[in-house]
């Protein structure tokens, strides 16, 4: 089929493009985080970096301070609510597809909801809360809100029911118990779906800002997400003075990094088991 | 013998959905309950509520920032979904092929979702950054189109914010619909050909309406998180100049812990959650829940 | 297939390669910024030893650290001794922390060395500053209250005035000590100190703050750039006597590019940035005018925020100078920083110390000689018609002792503030990084301020009667209520009558939240 045509053309046209405008922003931003602040603001902006400067990451650590007490209190978040998500995702997904039961129907469509509805709307009940149990200001707090989450249920679930039934059946048949056939059958086949499961989870979890910034009041327990928002007023004489561009970039890059690691060291699998879990339904 | 095990069984269904759903009631149901008795109150957080009726809704009804940020995010979401659901189908089309760039962009398209709200909406922020020393402003002014303050502009605020949501979520709309287009059964392209369609004929008469349930699925799981978005604005804008960029999430956050006003913050909760979860349903009515496959 | 194997190896080969390079970076990043911050050196030797502090303008101040207390070798001498009674030493360490609304970086530099010497001074006392940014001050207020209920909050809050009434009204700050209340009386200017007064929880005016890093500012002034007064053909030193000729200079100092885009502005006008600014920046013109703004009356609370007055300055004082003379662009750089930067002509009316720091800190060769400051100054703002007599707000960044932490340290908390306020190497460092602290009347009364220019500002702002701008126990949430409505009427989302009733109902809506004042 590789005609020489014009839909080829434009298809191959088409991916160029997406792979420009892609990796267009993440260039941008590597250059501007090693710029100095002088030629960040030169005027006609240069596209490679002409002075190399480390000024936007002193500045960072001047002014941010504790910087990798940041990045631990982030890791610490996403691996806290990574672990619970996973486990008990993949027991309630395998709990939807081996067993019938009165309210399946019911509780399914409910964690659907729960799935659906983004947890802005909840920040003030969550506030309330949160005062109620003495836990603002804590970790705790923002692992507990998010501590199991429902689309790793769903996306379990999904990639589970894929499981030829015979498997099942089989141990079954063998009187085996149903914590055996969870743990020792199902389980080592769904490792490829904990990847994708891990690695969605960790991005949003790293990626989480709404929830920190409210309810985080000392600097030792933000997260690296609030760090980024902050860097944006902290240089100049009066707070409202034009950014720190390299700054921001650079704050941005350190913040960065790891998300784009992970996807990068698990892009294959991710992408295969991500289609392998949508074919069946 | 069948009853022996129905028995046995319950005790691990109750076992494996007891985690989430007792984790649920209390930092999901219970709180969507609160927001509505919330909304009844004045709440500073300083003092205890004092519950003050329907006040917060009456100036619901007349608070004209609220009224906008309702237009603006409809043509928020609008724009957004429609636009990441067409260059999602394009670029799902073109991956859909044997070829090494094919397989290239397959893995750098999801890199935009990957990258964390924060990070890539302060990356577009330095790139449009108003002043002749942006890099888009001089790009721009080279193409003889003058420079511009993009996000900070009055009239391009939103339309920025679309562009950019559309960039971050079109990997991955495009690997959802590729997954779609590799369930589409085999039979149905195979008639086309032989009825001597050309690929783009195919694509266009056959398989685009075939994936219509898995669009509907992807609009339906998205709408309500686009609806109330909120990272990108913060970073960008929060909210604008004026309020030219206030959509429905920032003005949430803004009333409750830029004003410190919890009961009106729920009250925008309860409301603008009715509002979508109603426009969900009106969607699942008329289109159906959709999914992958046929 | 080995082929295939081969690519895969290799695509394999170069992800793990990427990978550990990109793992290598983030540590090599992560060790960098790991690195401890660096510590502030002053040398302080034996009695009679001098040791020099430069700063970065042509000022240069002399310092004599000659063992405790501290004395200051001013041109003009002053001679400090300590006035405030010192608790007992405690026989175990306690840490203060000051948490500082805003970074302000001149500031911070300089109170980390006041951190310094204060630590060396008292090492079972140590004391440490915590500049937040990026949360408006309001959202920084709340921050410092529920993390004062988890127990884990500040022991001093430096806030600016607005959002300091909310966390007074609030109960969050004690009340001053009536010895430190003594001081401060002898200390502050009487023109100023109206400003240290706040509602407390029960709605009764106290003094429950002291000024802060930035001190009590002595008033708003418009400030003008006398290099473009005299390109326009005037003479320095000019002041505006109303607003038409105002808007006359100003439209002779703007300047456009061939493409009609806005080259030099004549006037700044506040249309957007911190949303709380926005609101008080207009106060001091309205208060001109004869508007009362709020006011409690008859047990209730009143305001004419929709009242004409407004809207004849937000007619012709914004919406004239943007849409109708063009004289500024909401997209164009503005407020002090491009004042400085000479973008902006005139600025109309901001803080004496946010512009001198900024013009310190970025165009010194430009605004300073061995005098004091030249090249600028700033003006009563003037009057809709010549005559009237212009009348200000005074202007406060303030730090207040929590009132929820424990007794022993609240003592120590104020024992800091009052060394503060009374020492002079203190006021020293400040000035050298800031240029302002300038309503403490030891500091009026001395070197540099006894020049020319800082004696004509002082004389200007007390001329304007000031009061001060905390209008009522819930500012913050008015300004930052109003606030967001002005900014939609200057960039013309809204109509100004429907924005005048906008206006008018958002004040009120939070203004009934607080009971009147008994007396």
């Amino acid at each position: 089929m590789k005609e020489r045509n014009w839909f080829n053309i434009t298809m191959n046209i088409i991916l160029i493009l997406a792979i420009i405008s892609t990796l267009a922003p993440i260039y941008f931003l590597v250059i501007t985080a090693f710029k100095s602040y002088a030629e960040a603001y030169s005027v006609p902006p240069t596209f490679f970096v002409q002075n190399f400067s480390l000024e936007g990451f002193e500045i960072l650590q001047k002014y941010v301070t504790e910087v990798e007490r940041l990045f631990a209190n982030s890791f610490i978040i996403a691996i806290a609510v990574i672990i619970p998500t996973i486990i008990c995702g993949t027991m309630a997904g395998y709990a939807f597809v081996a067993y019938n039961f009165k309210f399946k129907e019911v509780i399914f469509v409910t964690l659907l909801t729960k799935y659906l509805l983004p947890e802005i709307i909840l920040i003030v009940p969550w506030y309330w809360i949160m005062l109620q149990l003495k836990l603002v200001n804590s970790l705790f707090s923002v692992i507990v809100v998010n501590m199991i989450g429902a689309w790793t249920i769903f996306f379990m679930r999904s990639y589970i029911s894929q499981i030829p039934k015979d498997y099942i059946e089989a141990a079954r048949i063998d009187g085996a118990s149903e914590n055996k056939i969870l743990f020792r059958i199902i389980v080592p086949m769904v490792r490829p779906a904990w990847l994708v499961a891990f690695v969605i989870n960790f991005i949003w979890s790293w990626g989480a800002l709404l929830w920190p910034l409210i309810i985080l009041n000392t600097k030792s327990n933000y997260t690296l997400s609030i760090a980024v928002t902050f860097v944006r007023y902290i240089y100049g004489s009066t707070g409202e003075s034009p950014p720190h561009y390299p700054a921001l970039a650079a704050t941005s890059l350190v913040y960065t990094i790891p998300a784009l690691i992970l996807y990068l060291l698990v892009q294959r699998s991710f992408i295969e088991t991500f289609i392998k879990a949508g074919i069946k339904r | 013998m069948n009853m022996q095990k129905k028995y046995g069984y319950r005790l691990h269904i109750i076992l494996y959905l007891l985690p989430p759903i007792i984790l649920y009631s209390i930092f999901y149901y219970l709180p969507l309950a609160l927001n509505i008795y919330f909304s009844f109150t004045r709440w500073d957080y300083a003092r205890p509520p004092t519950w003050i009726g329907l006040d917060n809704y009456v100036k619901l009804i007349n608070d004209p920032i609220f009224i906008k940020s309702l237009y603006l995010t409809a043509f928020y979401v609008i724009g957004v979904l429609g636009g990441s659901i067409i260059t999602g189908t394009i670029l799902a089309i073109a991956i859909n092929r044997e070829s090494k760039l094919a397989l290239i962009t397959r893995v750098i398209m999801l890199i935009p979702y990957m990258l964390p709200e924060v990070a890539a909406a302060t990356a577009w922020f330095i790139i449009f950054a108003p002043g002749p020393m942006g890099y888009a402003n001089y790009i721009f002014s080279l193409l003889g189109m003058g420079s511009s303050s993009w996000f900070l502009d009055v009239n391009l605020g939103v339309p920025m914010l679309i562009i950019y949501s559309i960039w971050k979520n079109t990997g991955f709309f495009a690997l959802v619909l590729y997954a779609g287009l590799k369930a589409i059964p085999k039979d149905a392209i195979e008639a086309a050909y032989i009825d001597g369609a050309s690929e783009f004929q195919t694509y266009r008469k056959v398989i685009i309406p075939l994936l219509r349930p898995m669009i509907t699925f992807l609009i339906i799981t998205t709408i309500m998180s686009t609806w109330f978005v909120f990272g990108s604005v913060y970073v960008i804008t929060k909210g604008g100049p004026g309020t030219a960029t206030m959509l429905t999430g920032m003005y949430m956050y803004l009333i409750s812990f830029g004003q410190n006003n919890g009961g009106y913050g729920a009250a925008l909760a309860v409301v603008n959650t009715a509002l979508i979860l109603g426009i969900v349903y009106l969607q699942i009515k008329r289109f159906g829940v959709g999914g992958y496959g046929t | 297939m080995s082929k295939e194997e081969k690519k895969i190896n290799r695509r394999d080969y170069l992800k793990y390669t990427g990978a550990a390079i990109g793992g290598l970076v983030v540590g090599g990043a992560l060790g960098y910024l790991a690195k401890p911050a660096e510590v502030i050196k002053e040398t302080v030797t034996a009695p009679g030893a001098v040791s020099t502090v430069t700063v970065p303008t042509t000022i240069e101040r002399t310092i004599t650290i000659t063992g405790t207390p501290t004395t200051i070798t001013m041109p003009t001498t002053v001679a400090e001794t300590r006035e405030y009674t010192f608790p007992p030493e405690p026989k175990e360490p306690i840490k203060l922390s000051v948490w500082l609304w805003g970074t302000f970086a001149p500031a911070i530099d300089a109170l980390n060395k006041i951190a310094y010497i204060w630590n060396r001074d008292h090492p079972k006392v140590q004391i440490e500053f915590v500049p937040v940014a990026g949360l408006s001050s309001l959202e920084f207020t709340l921050k410092c209250e529920q993390a004062t209920q988890a127990g884990e909050g500040p022991d001093i809050i430096h806030n600016e005035d607005y959002a300091m009434a909310s966390l007074v009204y609030d109960g969050y700050a004690e009340l001053l000590p009536s010895e430190l209340q003594d001081l401060a009386k002898k200390y502050i200017h009487p023109s100023f100190i109206d400003a240290v007064y706040f509602w407390g929880p029960d709605v009764v005016r106290r003094m429950y703050v002291l000024p802060g890093a930035y001190g009590v500012n002595p008033t708003k002034h418009t400030w003008i750039n006398d290099y473009h007064v005299e390109e326009a053909g005037l003479k320095a030193g000019w002041n505006p006597s109303d607003w038409d000729e105002l808007i006359q200079v100003a439209q002779k100092m703007t300047k456009y590019d061939s493409a009609g885009n806005l080259v030099r502005s004549g006037l700044f006008v506040r249309v957007g940035g911190h949303v709380a600014g926005i609101f008080d920046k207009i106060t001091v013109l309205l208060r001109t005018e004869g508007a009362r703004i709020i006011w409690a009356e008859g047990g209730e609370w009143k305001t004419d925020i929709d009242s004409d007055i407004t809207r004849k300055v937000i007619q012709r004082l914004y919406l004239d100078v943007i849409y109708k003379y063009r004289i500024y662009d909401p997209g164009f750089p503005g407020d002090v920083d491009a004042f400085a930067k000479e973008l902006v002509s005139i600025v109309h009316p901001r803080e004496l110390r946010e512009t001198v720091m900024s013009i310190r800190t970025v165009n010194p060769a430009r605004f300073f000689g061995p005098e004091g400051p030249k090249g600028f100054h700033g003006a009563p703002h003037p009057p809709e018609s010549k005559g009237t007599k212009s009348l200000s707000y005074i202007d406060a960044h303030s730090w207040c002792v929590n009132s929820k932490i424990p007794e022993q340290k609240k003592k120590w908390a104020f024992a800091f503030l009052a060394w503060y306020m009374t020492d002079s190497v203190v006021k020293g460092l400040l000035f050298n990084a800031i240029g302002n602290m300038t309503i403490f009347r030891d500091v009026m009364e001395s070197s540099p301020f006894t020049n020319p220019w800082y004696q004509e500002m002082l004389r200007v702002s007390m001329s304007m009667d000031p009061k001060s701008r905390v209008l009522h126990p819930m500012m913050a949430q008015i300004g930052n209520a109003g606030g967001t409505v002005l900014s939609r009427i200057y960039l013309r989302e809204v109509d100004l009558d429907k924005g005048l009733r906008e206006l008018g109902a958002a004040v009120r809506d939070v203004m009934k939240q607080a009971p009147a004042p008994k007396s």
